[in-house]
């Protein structure tokens, strides 16, 4: 009888099976939870996809489309300038407040507590209290304008003042998610540095803008890409305060992508739409990163 | 051992709702080992064994007869009701008396906020677990295919004229039904006599139109007080449309005239009294269509359109108010307003169709339709309980104009084609930040009709 070998695994599996058996667990989530519905999406991208199921293979129909489409650009340029404002709002203060954080002056360990409670708390939460702040009728902000003898203020009802009102509650979200990262930048900042400035008679200004800000520049470019990607993941808080409107005055991509998907029941046209913000936001990082090698 | 409750454990077990391992958990966490080679033997013994059919479960007196299609099979419900609904003691009671009639069906109770339950409907139907028993329009989800068609179910039960006849539009769509009414409700007229009399304006009666309604309210320019909650829900302008004579679409429902003539001079005569005559509130965004409400029981508007729900807080709120129909449009001559309330229907692919439909039928017995009035305000569905109103709680004089409105009332069935429902909405926001209601109404045809035709 002739006895049969096994076939052997591959040396280089058996070198490395332990650490695939390791990352097996890890790697099947990834797959089932990322990339698998990444690729769905990219399939149910090329059909005329609605609520019952596919109409039929279209190609390049909704990228076609989707170049077309004037509600899908509005809504870009409503994200751009929401990651804009709330980006430059949100790190300016994350950085104004990390400066105040990291002196020593009194009440700063209860600060220190508290500066971190609306990361910590749900956006669409947050979002939800804001929405009352900024009540026409009933809201607190109102209440102080007119307790001014000021005219009240349409935060969330007046097309033109709707996304300044989003972008503030996306700063308010910024300043505490960024503001310990920018703490521990200025603290691993070189002392001597100042003080060589200092003797030199540089002012608290130049010192800033000469040490302080190239040293922090890697912080910022991290958090600035965060920044831009959170930004185009934004609906919380648009589902909370305003669905998108007045006018579509909040209309953000992803809010766009959900009222075409789910209202609208266009999914192929939804997951389309969806692959070209991933696209934009790739070149958008890229670029980023590129400048900061630069 | 003593805190075992073994009463519960026993129900859980003849249900066929606990398995063996988690049953062994319970025993040992509550009695420790005594208790599982004790008394919990014969219960870990009968737990998961199969059952035959079982008996039925006493039915209580006006609740649908036992259905022997369904009894004896071991089928879990799930069910998705409005928050507002599903916890209330009516409901409560019935998921109760429901199980014990079919002891085989498992209900699997969810909930969500009545602006959710859409996407949960169609995300569900989308992945393939379709929802057996889902709350909204079903007339919405007949036309876009995500709910079953019923006629059948309801041939075998044969009480379609039990139910109001308006009450059924919220189920029909192109012919056929999709579900079976909950509750009906509509839009009318709630003013302040109090704050009418501080302007020595006349209240609105049943006859009152838009314009002689309109002369009254502008005597509250420049007082402290609104005239007018407004608001800019695409339901309520929908209504205040069809007080004018005016409906979005066209009778045959496969076109759409968002901007005729009525419907742009309601919206008009409308929106014009924030923006324009400075007589209204401000619209509140989306999430807070309730907002004209508190503002009524507050005492700083002197009149409301809105719907029978927001009587027990007004009530409450000590407002001396008054109640009568909706402005018989324009020039007096029309009268319309727009339905709400809800229906419940199978989800599209459901496996238990039978059994679903069995449950929304105990949802509309005489018992508990008269639990949901009395205790929630939710009104009735099956006609002859109009003929006694006070055995519906209805005997209140304010609610006299509802019932009325009621008779001339229709849903808001543009709200079955979304694109449809998006322009409009668009529309009507517009128009009460200050657009021209003309020029926004007609850029609201042009993209209903692109998608659903005009």
């Amino acid at each position: 009888m002739i006895l049969q070998h096994r076939p052997a695994l591959p040396p280089a599996i058996r070198r490395h099976a332990g650490a695939y058996l390791f990352i097996g667990p890890a790697l099947v989530l990834l797959v089932v939870f990322n990339i698998w519905p990444a690729l769905y999406t990219a399939w149910l991208s090329l059909q005329d996809y609605g609520i019952l199921g596919s109409n039929g293979f279209i190609g390049l129909g909704n990228y076609a489309h989707v170049l077309r489409d004037g509600l899908f650009w509005h809504s870009l340029l409503v994200t751009s300038i929401y990651t804009i404002g709330s980006a430059a709002l949100g790190l300016a203060g994350a950085l104004a407040l990390a400066a105040l954080v990291t002196r020593k002056l009194p009440f700063m360990g209860w600060f220190r507590i508290l500066y971190f409670i609306p990361s910590v708390t749900s956006l669409f939460v947050n979002a939800t209290i804001f929405g009352w702040l900024f009540d026409y009728n009933l809201g607190l902000f109102n209440y102080w304008l007119t307790s001014l003898h000021l005219q009240r203020a349409p935060w969330l009802q007046d097309p033109n003042w709707a996304l300044f009102s989003v972008i503030v509650v996306g700063a308010w979200g910024g300043v505490s998610y960024n503001l310990p990262i920018y703490a521990a930048g200025l603290q691993s900042v070189n002392r001597d540095l100042y003080e060589a400035a200092s003797l030199d008679g540089a002012n608290g200004w130049q010192r800033f803008q000469s040490i302080t800000l190239p040293a922090i520049a890697p912080i910022t470019r991290y958090t600035v890409i965060l920044a831009i990607i959170g930004s185009f993941q934004l609906i919380a808080s648009i589902d909370a305060l305003t669905s998108g409107g007045p006018e579509n005055a909040t209309l953000v991509t992803i809010k766009y992508i959900q009222l075409q998907g789910f209202e609208f029941l266009h999914f192929g046209y939804a997951s389309a739409i969806t692959l070209f913000l991933l696209a934009f936001l790739l070149v958008v990082t890229w670029l980023q990163l590129r400048s900061g090698r630069e | 051992m003593d805190d075992v409750n073994w009463s519960e454990l026993e129900r859980l077990v003849a249900h066929g709702q606990i398995s063996r391992r988690v049953l062994l958990r319970r025993l040992l966490e509550a009695g420790g080992i005594a208790a599982v080679i004790g008394p919990g033997a014969t219960l870990l013994a009968a737990c998961g064994q199969s059952k035959a059919a079982g008996p039925s479960g006493p039915v209580p007196a006006g609740y649908p007869p036992i259905n022997n299609n369904i009894l004896g099979k071991k089928i879990t419900l799930t069910i998705l009701l409005a928050a507002d609904y599903y916890n209330q003691a009516p409901f409560t009671d019935l998921y109760a008396a429901f199980q014990k009639a079919y002891p085989d069906i498992k209900l699997n109770v969810t909930n969500a906020v009545w602006e959710d339950i859409p996407t949960k409907v169609k995300t569900a139907a989308l992945g393939g677990t379709p929802v057996d028993v889902a709350h909204q329009h079903a007339f919405v989800y007949g036309h876009i295919g995500v709910a079953e068609q019923v006629d059948d179910l309801w041939s075998q039960w044969g009480k379609v004229s039990d139910f109001l006849p308006n009450s059924l539009q919220d189920v029909t769509w192109a012919g056929h039904r999709y579900g079976i009414p909950l509750d009906v409700n509509c839009l009318f007229t709630y003013y302040n006599k109090d704050l009418f009399a501080s302007v020595n304006a006349m209240t609105p009666t049943a006859t009152t139109s838009y314009t002689d309604l309109g002369k009254e309210l502008l005597k509250f320019q420049g007082k402290p007080v609104k005239a007018i909650g407004l608001s800019n829900s695409a339901w309520n302008n929908s209504g205040l449309a069809r007080a004018n004579g005016g409906d979005l679409l066209k009778s045959d429902e496969k076109g759409v005239q968002i901007n005729s003539d009525k419907v742009v001079a309601a919206l008009k005569w409308n929106s014009e009294l924030g923006w324009k005559y400075n007589v209204g509130t401000s619209p509140a965004p989306t999430k807070r269509q309730d907002e004209p409400g508190f503002l009524f029981e507050a005492k700083q508007v002197a009149l409301l359109f809105s719907g029978p729900w927001d009587m027990p807080d007004i009530k409450k709120s000590g407002v001396n108010f008054g109640t009568t129909e909706l402005p018989k449009g324009l020039d007096g001559n029309t009268n319309g307003s727009v339905q709400g309330g809800g229906s419940l229907f199978v989800g599209k692919g459901s496996k238990n169709r039978e059994a679903a439909f069995e449950f929304m039928k105990w949802a509309v017995a005489k018992p508990n339709q008269i639990r949901m009035a009395k205790e929630m305000a939710r009104w009735p569905v099956i006609a002859d309980l109009y003929a006694d109103p006070a055995s519906i709680g209805a005997n209140d004089p304010a609610l006299t104009p509802y019932f009325s409105q009621l008779k001339a009332a229709k849903p808001y069935k543009l709200e079955a084609f979304p694109e449809g429902d998006k322009a409009w909405s668009d529309a009507v926001a517009s128009a009460y930040n200050g657009k021209d209601a003309q020029t926004v109404l007609n850029e609201a045809q042009t993209k209903a009709a692109a998608a659903i035709g005009g």
